[in-house]
């Protein structure tokens, strides 16, 4: 059995990933070709990187019978082990928890980021509403990805900074998106997940090239897939939207005066809206009208 | 030499470290829960920790300030009860670091809230806390009456909607160890607070004889190194103010019959964290065989909690205090047939687990 060795950077944090299992290596070489990541035995980890973590089979007893995988950050296990053919799964899973749990020197907001003409959409959303094939669609069409689950929010400057990683769908999305975009390189399929079938779809090029340079935030937008609605760009109050937003918002209550400092900031500049859609080109056509 | 414990010891010590050493020490420190304390000894020493690594600290510090308002909104709730109860209540370990404004309390994560009460007003303060949502946690009935027999405080209580959770005590150590003092002669100091109006907490010299004891009576060290931490930011504080604080520490520890924790204490402070202790008075002179012993195996069990800097020894340090920490509990013919009790009542629920777990449930 040989362990595996993968460095990453995504945005603005770094990784360092070990793993034991063949699939996992195999799709994160295939879904972060454009980080030129290739596992292999012998990579070395970096002097420093932000977070050392593993995904690993978990005991040799277990490897036959109902064999289960563990995600660990420095040597510990936030998690219960899953099933072993949900591990590279598990490991996106385990990337997301790491940067929403530490990274509060931004406001992570839970939501899709997409960027044209230099300003950032930011669309907050529950699970299940369509945000991340929404996100897709987008950003293999001509958007800039920054993330489909989280916007990092500078305390700072209040600007949106990307960390391109992989998209995350679910069910009859994976289909619907492979069509649309017609050639996206998937991950494996990960079935029975508590969330139903999962797949990961690469970023796209040019946003990994792109990912160290943010940009202020354009419009704030909450996506909603509605069958057959075309689409439906409806305005929102701004004090409605603010009590909305922080309910997306992932360490909003653990910053305190500078989430609502940065969020009424954000919320003061942009606009905001609620999108109803069921047509990727409706709805691509109306949030371009917004950074146009 | 771990680099926790070198920056520990002295924070300079940060303005040295490369992108290795950074990289080892938010690992060693987010191992041993210290990370929002090393961010507050950086901004103490005014030493500023390079962007790519600081927020890894500054994070964690974050996390411990926001724990330590929702603790000020609890401890005011508590007071105002208990003020009107008429109950003289004290405060103990982190709730009376943040209520006195310590240094300790900065960047300090804490899991839940100590307090003191007197043991004839303990059923009273409990029915009163019943009412306002503190209800019991999970616990079986032989654990529960083990609490009220044996131990100085009652079983855990969390708050329903809040999921705080409150110790109440009314001791400072189990009722079974040999040890166990008269808590009356303990003194209370009462201080303003700018947001809690008035505060009650053992005097500071009580204070830290408190933290000696808990932590030199205890048999499982997983947050060993942070308590030692704590243990040396306090003498650190108080002898800076008050160059005969130690010796009065030892001094009333031997008034309390407590001396055998704080000597122990003071030894381990100043072989791992390098505390500065007095020359007169300070560390016991001459150490005795038992105490060199125990200081061996605290050297080993206070590192951070990772393989990376687990010395040689370790598992067998670990198992002595833990045997140490049982025996000082209480004695054999108590200790014996809990542990006994223990490990069935483990072995049927793993039984248990398993039959549900092959059921499908």
């Amino acid at each position: 059995m040989t362990l595996h060795h993968a460095n990453l950077t995504i945005g603005p944090f770094s990784f360092a990933i070990a793993t034991d299992s063949d699939a996992v290596a195999s799709d994160l070489a295939r879904i972060y070709q454009h980080f030129g990541c290739r596992p292999s035995s012998k990579s070395a980890r970096p002097d420093f990187v932000d977070f050392d973590i593993a995904v690993r089979t978990r005991s040799p007893l277990r490897r036959y019978i109902k064999p289960q995988i563990d995600f660990y950050l420095n040597e510990r296990r936030p998690f219960k082990p899953l099933p072993r053919d949900q591990g590279y799964a598990m490991l996106e899973w385990g990337m997301n928890w790491c940067i929403a749990n530490h990274a509060h020197q931004y406001l992570i907001v839970h939501a899709g980021v997409v960027e044209r003409n230099g300003r950032a959409v930011v669309m907050p959303a529950v699970q299940g509403a369509g945000k991340s094939t929404l996100t897709a669609a987008l950003v293999y069409s001509g958007w800039r990805l920054f993330s489909d689950e989280l916007a990092l929010l500078g305390l700072g400057d209040q600007w949106a900074y990307p960390v391109p990683r992989p998209i995350n769908l679910k069910n009859e999305s994976i289909a619907i998106i492979d069509a649309y975009i017609g050639g996206g390189v998937f991950s494996r399929p990960a079935h029975d997940t508590s969330k139903g079938t999962v797949a990961l779809l690469q970023p796209p090029a040019a946003s990994v090239e792109a990912m160290k340079i943010g940009a202020p935030v354009g419009a704030i937008v909450f996506p909603r897939y509605v069958p057959d609605s075309g689409v439906q760009l409806t305005a929102v109050e701004r004090a409605v939207a603010f009590e909305e937003i922080i309910a997306h918002c992932f360490n909003y209550h653990l910053l305190g005066v500078e989430g609502f400092d940065l969020l009424y900031g954000i919320i003061s500049a942009s606009p905001c809206y609620t999108l109803e859609y069921s047509d990727f080109d409706l709805a691509r056509a109306a949030l371009a009208e917004l950074v146009a | 030499m771990n680099v926790l414990t070198r920056v520990l010891r002295a924070p300079d010590e940060l303005a040295r470290l490369d992108d290795k050493g950074f990289f080892d020490l938010k690992v060693q420190a987010d191992a041993a829960g210290l990370l929002g304390r090393v961010w507050h000894l950086a901004q103490r020493q005014g030493v500023p920790l390079p962007g790519y690594a600081g927020w890894h600290f500054s994070g964690a510090f974050k996390l411990a300030a926001r724990q330590q308002a929702q603790a000020i909104r609890e401890i005011r709730e508590l007071a105002a009860l208990f003020d009107w109860l008429g109950v003289d209540w004290v405060l103990l370990k982190g709730a009376a670091y943040i209520a006195l404004d310590l240094p300790v309390a900065q960047g300090r994560t804490f899991a839940d809230i100590d307090i003191l009460v007197p043991r004839e007003q303990l059923s009273m303060v409990e029915r009163h806390l019943h009412m306002r949502h503190w209800l019991r946690t999970e616990i079986d009935d032989y654990d529960d009456r083990y609490y009220r027999q044996w131990m100085h405080e009652i079983p855990p209580l969390r708050h329903q909607q809040r999921g705080t959770v409150l110790d109440v005590h009314h001791n400072i150590l189990p009722l079974t160890n040999r040890d166990v003092p008269d808590i009356g002669r303990f003194d209370v100091q009462v201080c303003p607070h700018r947001q809690l109006g008035t505060v009650r907490a053992l005097s500071d010299v009580d204070l830290c004889i408190h933290a000696a004891v808990h932590l030199f009576s205890e048999s499982e060290y997983h947050n060993g190194l942070r308590d030692l931490s704590d243990l040396d930011l306090l003498l650190r504080h108080f002898s800076a103010g008050d160059g005969d604080f130690v010796a009065r520490l030892r001094e009333r520890a031997a008034l309390h019959g407590l001396e055998r924790y704080t000597d122990l204490a003071l030894i381990a402070c100043g072989d791992v964290l390098k505390t500065p202790l007095p020359s007169e008075g300070g560390v016991p002179r001459r150490a005795t065989r038992g105490q060199k012993v125990l200081a061996a195996a605290y050297r080993r069990i206070f590192t951070p909690a990772h393989s990376r800097c687990r010395p040689p020894g370790h598992g067998l340090a670990a198992f002595l205090l833990y045997c140490r920490g049982h025996l000082i509990r209480m004695p054999l013919r108590l200790l014996v047939p809990h542990l006994l009790r223990k490990a069935v009542m483990r072995a049927f629920d793993g039984l248990r687990a398993k039959e549900l777990s092959r059921d499908g449930l």
